[in-house]
C-alpha cells in the first residue's frame, strides 16, 4: 500500500469519526469523500486486492446487498466488506473499503447512475441487477438513459459474471453482449419504463410473464432461476423454499437474485437460504418499533417510487387500520413528487391516512382526488401523535377484537423521510427478533 | 351531454412522469358537478378510441416519444377526434409531438403538425425544476408546476401561449416583444403545457378551464385543501430568489424547517 493511499485512509477515518461524533451523520460518505480528496484512485487502489460483487437497480438494492452479504461472510469463510448504511455512491464504498482491513471479498450496493464510473475502477468479480424503473427523474431524467450508460459497460465487459433480472426488457438491453449471465425471473410485476423496444423502437408485449419485441428478435431470455410465490425453480429441477422473515414478494426475488451469485460463487444452496432466513431487517426496513406512552406499534416500510410503492402497498395487511404516509423532496427522494399519481393509493380505501414530511400536502390532494378520508400533519412526530390516528386504532382493534398492543400501524415512506423515521423512533425500542 | 369521456393517450409511452393524474383531476371534478365520466386508458397496443371528449397526453422518454407520435399518426384517430370538437390537453412530449417538430435522441423529427408551433434543442441546458407562470387566458391565474424537459418551443403566430414565465424556463422562448419566456400554447381546443405535478392537480382552475371548453360554465366547488397546496407552493417557489439553483437551494430550506 502506497504512502498516499495510507494517509488517504487515516484522514478518512478521522474524518468518519468526527462526523459520528459530532452527530453529523453516520460517518461512511464524509469519510470516503475525505480520502477520495487526497487520493482519487484510492477506489481502484483497495479494490485491486478485493473480490467486489456490486449490486446496482432502481429498487431492492440494499436488501439484495444485506442478503448477499450474509450468504458470503456466513459461507465464504473470509472477512467480507460492505456497505451497510445504504451510502452507495464512491464515497460510500471507498469508506466501506477504508473500514475493511483485511476483507477478502466485498459487496456493495451502487447507485444505478453512477455503476458505470464504478464498476469501471473497481473491476468487479460478479454483478447482481435487480430492475430498473422511474425514479428521481429531476436527476436521471431518463430511466432509458440508466440503461444506455450500463450498456456501455458490459459492452466493454461482456466476460464479467452477471446475475440479472429477465423480466426487465432494459435489464436485458444493457447486457445484450453479456455472455455470462445467469438470469433470474423473480416475479416482478412493473414493466412501464420498457414499453418501447431499445433497440428497434417497436412495442414491446407483455403477456403471460413474458415478453417480445413486435418488430425485431429482442425478447425475454429464459431464466434459470425462477420465484413462484414463495418456492425458487432453479433450472427447472431443484426447488427451494424460502421462509424468509423479510416480508413482500418483491423480497423473494431479491433472495432469488442473492441465491443465483451463490451458486456461481459455489456456496450450497441450503446454506444460502439459512444465511437469508436470518434476515429480520435491513437498515431499518420493516422494523417494529414501539414508542413511549403509545400502546401500539409501528412497521416503518420504504417505498421511493412507483415500483417501489405498488410493492411496499402490497405489504400493508388488508384490513381497515390507519396507515401513516410519509413524502419528502430532498435531492435524494427528486424533488418532483408527481409520481405520487402512479400509485394506486386506492388500495388504502376504508381506512384512515395520515400524511407527512415536507409534501405531505401533495400527497393530501392525491389522496383528496382518490376519494379517502385522510389527514396532512407534516412533522413525522405530531403525525405519530394525531388524535385522530389514535381514536381510529382504538375503534379498528375494538371492532376486531384486538389488543392494542397486539395493533402494528404500517408507516410507508419514501427515502429521506424514511430516514427521518428511523432517527425519530429509534429513540424508542426496536422490537424485531425480540 | 350523456357521458364525458375522458381519453388518456399512450400511458404506456407517454405515462412516464406522473401526467395520468390528470384523467383522474378531470373525472373527479366533473362527477362532483353532477356529470356521468368514463376514463378510458388507451394502451399503444390497443386501437385508439375515436369518440373521446378530452384527450390527454403525458410526458415521455424520448424513444416512447417518438413511437408515440408514430402510431397517432397511422391511428388519425386524435385529429378526427379533434375535427370533431374533442380537447387536447399535451403535457411536455405530449404537447412536443401535437406541434410541427420536436426533438428525439438528438434529431429533429416531423411532429403531428396539429399546432404552429415547432420544437428544437439549441441549447444543451436541461430545463429542471419548480415553475410559475402567470396566464392571461386564466384571469392572470399563476400556474404552478415541475418542469423536467431539454428542448425549446417556438410558437406561431396563430397560437398564443397559456402563460408567461415569472419562475423556470417553460417554452425557453419570447412571444411578442414580451420580456419573459412564454409558457406552453393554446389554439381552439388544443392545450399544451410543460408543466408536471400533475398540472391539473396543482391548478383547479386550469382543470376547470379544461372541462369547461366541453361541458360550459361550471359552479363553483369547495378547492380549500388544494389551495392550500398552492398556496405552499407559490409561496416557497416565488420566494425562492435568483438563479434556480439556488432557488432550490432556499426553497428545500424553507420546507425543511416545516417539517
Amino acid at each position: 500500500m502506497s504512502l498516499r493511499v495510507k494517509i488517504a485512509s487515516a484522514a478518512g477515518e478521522m474524518a468518519s469519526i468526527a462526523s459520528r461524533s459530532l452527530k453529523i451523520g453516520n460517518g461512511d460518505a464524509i469519510g470516503g469523500r475525505t480520502a477520495l480528496f487526497i487520493d482519487g484512485d484510492i477506489l481502484k487502489v483497495l479494490g485491486r486486492n478485493v473480490k467486489t460483487v456490486l449490486v446496482s437497480g432502481t429498487n431492492g438494492k440494499t436488501t439484495t446487498n444485506r442478503i448477499v452479504y450474509e450468504v458470503i461472510s456466513k459461507n465464504l469463510d473470509s472477512k467480507c466488506a460492505y456497505n451497510s448504511n445504504g451510502a452507495n455512491m464512491e464515497a460510500g464504498i471507498a469508506y466501506s473499503l477504508i473500514n475493511s482491513k483485511n476483507a477478502t471479498y466485498g459487496t456493495f450496493e451502487v447507485d444505478e447512475l453512477y455503476f458505470e464510473k464504478i464498476g469501471y475502477e473497481l473491476n468487479p468479480t460478479a454483478v447482481v441487477l435487480t430492475n430498473l424503473s422511474r425514479d428521481q427523474l429531476d436527476r436521471s431524467n431518463e430511466v432509458r438513459r440508466i440503461a444506455a450508460s450500463w450498456e456501455r459497460f458490459f459492452g466493454r465487459n461482456s466476460e464479467l459474471c452477471v446475475v440479472a433480472n429477465c423480466q426487465d426488457p432494459l435489464i436485458v438491453y444493457s447486457l445484450r453482449k453479456s455472455k455470462n449471465v445467469t438470469w433470474v425471473n423473480p416475479g416482478f410485476s412493473w414493466y412501464l419504463d420498457a414499453k418501447s423496444c431499445l433497440i428497434c423502437n417497436s412495442q414491446i408485449i407483455f403477456s403471460n410473464d413474458e415478453w417480445a419485441c413486435s418488430g425485431c428478435d429482442f425478447k425475454m431470455p429464459n431464466a434459470q432461476i425462477k420465484v413462484a410465490n414463495k418456492v425458487i425453480e432453479i433450472d427447472g429441477i431443484k426447488q427451494v423454499e424460502v421462509d424468509l422473515q423479510i416480508p413482500g414478494r418483491c423480497n423473494v426475488g431479491n433472495f432469488a437474485f442473492s441465491l443465483g451469485l451463490a451458486v456461481m460463487l459455489g456456496i450450497d444452496i441450503e446454506k444460502a437460504k439459512d444465511a437469508a432466513e436470518g434476515v429480520s431487517d435491513v437498515a431499518g426496513r420493516y422494523e417494529v418499533f414501539s414508542m413511549d406512552e403509545v400502546e401500539f406499534k409501528f412497521r416503518l416500510l420504504l417505498a421511493k417510487n412507483p415500483a417501489g410503492w405498488q410493492e411496499a402497498l402490497s405489504m400493508v395487511e388488508d384490513s381497515s387500520m390507519p396507515v401513516v404516509v410519509a413524502l419528502n423532496a430532498q435531492v435524494a427522494d427528486g424533488k418532483d413528487p408527481s409520481w405520487i399519481y402512479d400509485v394506486s393509493f386506492e388500495e388504502l380505501k376504508n381506512r384512515h391516512v395520515i400524511c407527512c414530511g415536507q409534501r405531505a400536502r401533495d400527497m393530501g390532494v392525491r389522496l383528496y382526488y382518490a376519494g379517502l378520508a385522510h389527514e396532512v400533519v407534516h412533522d413525522f412526530s405530531l403525525a405519530l401523535k394525531s388524535k385522530r390516528l389514535h381514536e381510529e386504532v382504538a375503534k379498528v382493534a375494538e371492532k376486531t377484537g384486538l389488543k392494542l398492543s397486539d395493533v402494528t400501524v404500517d408507516i410507508i415512506a419514501n427515502y429521506t423521510s424514511f430516514q427521518a423515521f428511523r432517527t425519530l423512533l429509534g429513540k424508542s425500542v426496536s422490537l424485531n427478533g425480540k | 351531454m350523456e357521458k364525458l369521456v375522458i381519453v388518456d393517450v399512450y400511458p404506456d409511452l407517454l405515462g412516464t412522469y406522473g401526467d395520468g393524474g390528470n384523467a383522474e383531476i378531470l373525472k373527479f371534478r366533473s362527477q362532483l358537478r353532477g356529470y356521468d365520466v368514463e376514463i378510458i386508458r388507451s394502451d399503444s397496443t390497443e386501437p385508439l378510441v375515436k369518440n373521446g371528449d378530452i384527450y390527454l397526453l403525458g410526458g415521455g422518454e424520448d424513444a416512447p416519444q417518438r413511437l408515440a407520435k408514430e402510431l397517432l399518426e397511422k391511428s388519425g384517430a386524435l385529429s378526427s377526434a379533434l375535427e370533431s370538437g374533442a380537447v387536447v390537453l399535451g403535457v411536455c412530449a405530449g404537447y412536443q409531438i401535437l406541434g410541427e417538430s420536436y426533438v428525439s435522441n438528438g434529431n429533429i423529427e416531423s411532429g403531428l403538425g396539429l399546432i404552429e408551433v415547432s420544437t428544437s434543442r439549441k441549447s444543451s441546458t436541461r430545463h429542471v425544476g419548480e415553475i410559475i407562470a402567470k396566464s392571461p387566458v386564466l384571469n392572470g391565474y399563476l400556474l404552478t408546476g415541475y418542469e423536467n424537459h431539454a428542448s425549446e418551443t417556438y410558437l406561431g403566430k396563430s397560437v398564443k401561449p397559456l402563460g408567461s414565465v415569472i419562475k423556470g424556463s417553460g417554452n425557453f422562448t419570447k412571444y411578442e416583444g414580451s420580456n419573459n419566456f412564454s409558457e406552453g400554447v393554446i389554439y381552439k381546443t388544443v392545450v399544451g403545457t410543460y408543466l408536471h405535478g400533475p398540472v391539473l392537480a396543482r391548478n383547479p382552475k386550469f382543470a376547470d378551464y379544461i372541462l369547461e371548453m366541453k361541458l360550459g360554465r361550471l359552479e363553483s366547488i369547495d378547492d380549500t385543501e388544494i389551495e392550500a397546496l398552492r398556496d405552499e407552493r407559490l409561496s416557497i417557489v416565488l420566494n425562492s430568489s435568483g438563479a434556480q439553483s439556488f432557488g432550490h437551494h432556499i426553497g428545500s430550506f424553507l420546507t425543511a424547517r416545516k417539517v
